[in-house]
């Protein structure tokens, strides 16, 4: 009898507590749109689509549906893998492609003809030109994203490495 | 210049005078005088058992050390392991089975701190967690406290410690500490013992090495404070947690039932407590009112303990529940941020 | 005139003075054969070089101009420009850029034109800043405190061995009286208070003759204690005020400046003479002849050291700045910069720290003399197992880097170098993160402008908008031939 009833409180306490888990786990479930919000704050916004997706926004919205990987990032390297490892408890594992080193776009000025292709590819707007004029990049808004280059017609858009920031040294 | 620059760049490029080894030797200096008091008291036995516990240690720190890594072993040189040796033998009874001190030992240098990741990272105390455990595998032996009237020579001493280390031979020759024949007399019924003061404080009752003279070790404490080792939070907070609760039943209590707290003053499990036990800096909280608390409920657990527990004795229990609540204490007692 | 303490300021410990040659008349350093000026700081640009090689230059003549409030920096003696280029320098990062001066005949003295009339940007163009050690530029604490409640004239050099101080305090001391006068009308502080240690006695006795029965300036004679000189800690103990975590003392309308930086000041903006040269101290058992040199900035440490009477071969360690605050060079090439207050040549004799990083025993020093109320053992442990946000959270950033707990840790844990190291880290990663901010400002603001348009158009181009953005595989061989070409270019 004893341990019947023992049976039947203990199976009671689980049932309760299972029931109790499952009402919390819909109760405060995440919101999709706020983790791609989340995420989105994490990625670099170069915008620069090396992730294969055609902006951060795009990517983050993968990540969440479950597209892509967590390591697609090339600008935001370790650290944003990091990052999003963290927020998503996922486990870390090395970027996909190595970042490069930080670049600008430069464009040979005196070769320009002004077709104003670039600015309309250039997703931070850091072209500036009218038609048929020289165009010239704001060095400090350009993301090295490169994705200016393949619309000019003459091939003046060139890459250029800025001077590396200075790391600490772990002492 | 020519020569190699020290390769730092950041940080005072000058250092204050104290370091680590130092810092252990001065506590050692500062428990001497009582454990030379001890060898004068209980005689060869209380030295045998020291050096025991030292010895064995000393070895199985190196070993724990050379079997993490090749390079550690030079940690079992910083003082450390002594401290924590000298400490457990002072609080185990002087006259015991060898295996006693080698087992205490162990368990103290290689559970208690090795296991935990070495110095710093040990949670509990390493000598009071290794007589808990000896209290609880062989309390017979624990209990079995040398009456310093009949100390024994040199060779029926190592008699005693290595051969015939039976409990039946240690009956003729140990008695109860003040504290416990008070103790049992109230739990039995007898009529209660009345503790000598003078005898407790300067020390020529029986008890554990550490036990044997409050005032030496009172001095040695006082070392400690005045040359800036220890800080008063620990023991201030310590001697209050007992104080207060050994009052307030003295004066509430029904006449006669518990002992004045002037007792517990000049015991010297009080005084090794306060100045010793409790202010093992890797197993208390590092900011200064989590220290006092620390502290404080220890004082008052090792009082109430013997009083209304099963055991005779409670500072050990007490030093080894509080040492688990260290972290919860430091983010309790964390202090304001300057400007925030 | 009497002061009453308001509070001592938390932490803190009591250092041996060691002031070897505090006492001994300042000296003049020779004209050293070449000069240099640091255009950057940890590699990143703080001033535009206005100068060309070969370029002649009269004493006081701008060289440089600072980017943002940096002030201006200006030829200490007439002299060629001989290079614009890296050199060993006294920060983190191993080279600067600089600009470097081969000194010669030239006696001319630069006219600067006294166009400008607002008292920081004169302080800017004079090349004012701070002189107590982070060399903060004056100009912007002068504008940023408006006309404070309090001015603090800080006195209190409170590091073991430095001395210039109250070397100028000594010396100049009826100038010094001159100067706050000069300055309290122009930035009319409510109250002017001049403190200093009282363990400087020369110093305190001629202050307080150059002082006579004046009132409106109350003098603060401080017990000696480290890190008393802190700006927050001497406001700590003079006001009882805490500046909140995260901002400066011009929160609470209080301008703190270094008594060398009153004095620049003065100079600045009666007299438009730009700041060249700086009262530094020369210590340590490395030189035979310590005390206190006029120096002009950018002269090398060698110079000045060698001035001294410099030991090569006993010295183990040269730092710039003091024992706890300042840093060690590895190289003798390094110029004294604005905020250069001592050369130190320490030998074995001067308990030197080798930070041999034992465990940690938690016995909570560090805890007890830390000025800011922090706690570096947890801090270093959460900073070893990489967790910056944790840190950040206990802390790290109210870090003033005095250096105390270091000095009293019995295990010779590298306390200050990890936090030092962690708080770089921090703020590149705020950097890269107000970055990506900001760029994703600007993709809203594109996709906002694109949107406009399109409404406009009424969605004639809105595939073509699409196909630019998409990437089709020819197009990122484009790419990688850019990419390609920049790297050899890199590489060459
Ligand atoms: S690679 Fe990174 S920065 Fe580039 S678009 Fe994708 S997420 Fe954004
Ligand atoms: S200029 Fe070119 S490289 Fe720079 S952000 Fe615009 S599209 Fe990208
Ligand atoms: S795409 Fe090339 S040619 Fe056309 S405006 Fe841009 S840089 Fe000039
Ligand atoms: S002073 Fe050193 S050993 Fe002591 S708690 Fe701080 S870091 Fe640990
Ligand atoms: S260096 Fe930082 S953590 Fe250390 S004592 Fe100074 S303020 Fe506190």
């Amino acid at each position: 009898m004893e341990m019947i009833s023992a049976l039947i409180v203990m199976g009671a306490l689980c049932l309760s507590g299972g029931l109790a888990l499952a009402w919390a786990a819909r109760k405060f479930a995440g919101n999709e749109n706020a983790l791609v919000v989340q995420i989105e704050e994490l990625l670099p916004q170069t915008q620069c689509a090396q992730c294969g997706y055609p902006g951060c926004k795009p990517y983050a919205e993968a990540i969440v549906a479950g597209e892509a990987d967590i390591n697609q990032c090339q600008p935001g390297g370790e650290r944003v893998v990091k990052a999003l490892g963290q927020l998503l408890g996922a486990d870390y594992r090395p970027p996909a492609k190595v970042a490069e080193k930080p670049m600008v776009a430069f464009i040979r000025e005196a070769e320009c003809i002004g077709c104003t292709l670039c600015i309309k590819a250039c997703p931070v707007d850091c072209i500036i030109g009218a038609p048929k004029q020289m165009h010239t990049v704001i060095t400090a808004d350009c993301t090295g994203c490169t994705l200016c280059i393949p619309p000019c017609p003459v091939n003046c858009i060139d890459m250029e490495m800025l001077p590396p920031r200075w790391q600490p040294e772990r002492p | 210049m020519e020569k190699e620059l020290k390769p730092i760049k950041q940080g005072p490029a000058v250092h204050g005078k104290s370091q680590l080894q130092l810092l252990m030797l001065k506590v050692v200096l500062a428990l001497s005088p009582a454990l030379i008091w001890a060898f004068y008291v209980f005689g060869w036995a209380a030295f045998i058992a020291l050096m025991l516990t030292c010895v064995s240690g000393f070895v199985f720190e190196w070993v724990a050390l050379r079997l993490r890594s090749r390079g550690r072993t030079r940690q079992a040189y910083d003082g450390s392991g002594l401290l924590s040796c000298i400490l457990l033998a002072m609080s185990l009874p002087p006259m015991g089975p060898w295996w006693l001190y080698v087992l205490g030992s162990f368990v103290s240098i290689v559970i208690t701190k090795q296991l935990f990741g070495g110095l710093g990272q040990n949670v509990f105390n390493p000598a009071m967690s290794a007589r808990v455990f000896l209290l609880l595998s062989c309390p017979a032996y624990m209990t079995a406290w040398l009456d310093p009237d009949k100390k024994a020579g040199l060779v029926d001493t190592l008699r005693y410690m290595f051969i015939d280390w039976h409990r039946e031979s240690y009956d003729a020759l140990t008695t109860a500490t003040t504290l416990d024949a008070w103790r049992n007399a109230k739990l039995t019924g007898l009529p209660l013992p009345q503790p000598e003061l003078t005898d407790m404080f300067v020390g020529s009752t029986a008890g554990s090495m550490g036990e044997v003279s409050a005032m030496l070790l009172l001095l040695g404490g006082m070392y400690l404070l005045f040359s800036g080792i220890i800080r008063w939070h620990l023991p201030a907070g310590f001697l209050a947690g007992v104080m207060l609760p050994a009052t307030l039943f003295w004066l509430l209590g029904p006449e006669g039932t518990h002992l004045s707290p002037l007792v517990y003053l000049v015991a010297g499990s009080t005084m090794m407590g306060a100045f010793f036990i409790v202010t093992d800096p890797v197993t208390a909280p590092v900011t200064p009112h989590a220290r006092f608390v620390f502290a404080f409920l220890i004082g008052a657990l090792s009082y109430l303990i013997p009083a209304y527990g099963l055991y005779p004795v409670g500072l050990s229990f007490a030093v080894l529940l509080m040492n688990s609540t260290v972290p919860l204490l430091e983010r309790l007692f964390r202090p304001r941020i300057f400007g925030r | 005139m009497m002061f009453g303490l308001a509070k001592k300021f938390d932490g803190g410990l009591k250092l041996p003075p060691n002031k070897h040659g505090a006492e001994a008349p300042s000296r003049i350093l020779p004209i050293p054969e070449s000069l240099t000026y640091y255009l950057t700081k940890n590699i990143k640009e703080t001033h535009q070089c206005i100068v060309n090689i070969g370029e002649t230059v009269l004493f006081g003549q701008s060289i440089a101009r600072g980017l943002g409030h940096q002030p201006d920096i200006h030829a200490a003696y007439g002299g060629v420009i001989e290079a614009i280029g890296s050199k060993a320098g006294p920060y983190d990062a191993p080279e600067e850029q600089a600009v470097i001066i081969r000194t010669s005949e030239y006696k001319n003295v630069y006219k600067h034109d006294d166009k400008i009339k607002n008292k920081s940007d004169l302080l800017k163009s004079m090349g004012v800043a701070g002189m107590g050690g982070a060399a903060f530029p004056t100009g912007e604490k002068v504008q940023a405190a408006g006309a404070p409640r309090v001015w603090l004239i800080n006195g209190v050099e409170c590091e073991p061995m430095l001395s210039c101080d109250q070397c100028l305090m000594r010396e100049q001391a009826d100038k010094l009286v001159q100067a706050i006068r000069y300055l309290a009308a122009e930035i009319m502080p409510g109250r002017v208070i001049l403190a200093l240690e009282s363990d400087k006695a020369d110093a305190v006795s001629a202050m307080r003759l150059a002082l006579g029965d004046v009132t409106d300036i109350e003098l603060a004679c401080l017990p000696p204690r480290y890190p008393q000189g802190g700006e927050k800690q001497l406001i700590q103990t003079l006001l009882g005020l805490e500046v909140p975590s995260g901002t400066h003392a011009a929160h609470l309308g209080i301008l703190v400046l270094n008594v060398a930086t009153v004095m620049a000041a003065f100079d600045a903006l009666a007299y438009h003479l730009p700041l060249t040269h700086r009262l530094v101290t020369v210590a340590g058992q490395g030189v035979s002849a310590p005390g206190n040199v006029w120096v002009p900035i950018g002269a090398a440490l060698k110079d000045v050291l060698d001035f001294c009477g410099y030991d090569g071969a006993a010295t183990l360690r040269v730092t710039v700045g003091g024992p706890m605050m300042g840093r060690a060079v590895n190289s003798l090439d390094v110029a004294v910069t604005k905020g250069t207050s001592a050369i130190l040549a320490l030998t074995a004799a001067d308990e030197l720290a080798v930070y041999s990083a034992q465990p940690c025993i938690r016995c909570g020093v560090c805890t007890e003399v830390c000025p800011a109320r922090l706690q570096p053992e947890d801090m270093y442990f959460n900073i070893r197992a990489g967790r910056l946000n944790r840190t950040r959270e206990t802390g790290l950033m109210d870090c003033i880097a005095c250096g105390a707990c270091a000095y009293v840790c019995p295990s010779e844990i590298p306390l200050v170098a990890s936090f030092l190291y962690a708080q770089q880290i921090c703020r590149i990663e705020d950097e890269q993160k107000a970055r990506a901010a900001y760029i994703g400002d600007l993709v809203k603001a594109r996709d906002a402008r694109l949107a406009a348009r399109r409404s406009v158009r009424m969605g004639k181009s809105a595939s073509r908008e699409a196909a630019a953005r998409t990437v089709d595989p020819a197009a990122m061989e484009k790419v990688d031939a850019a990419r390609e070409k920049a790297r050899s270019k890199i590489d060459k």
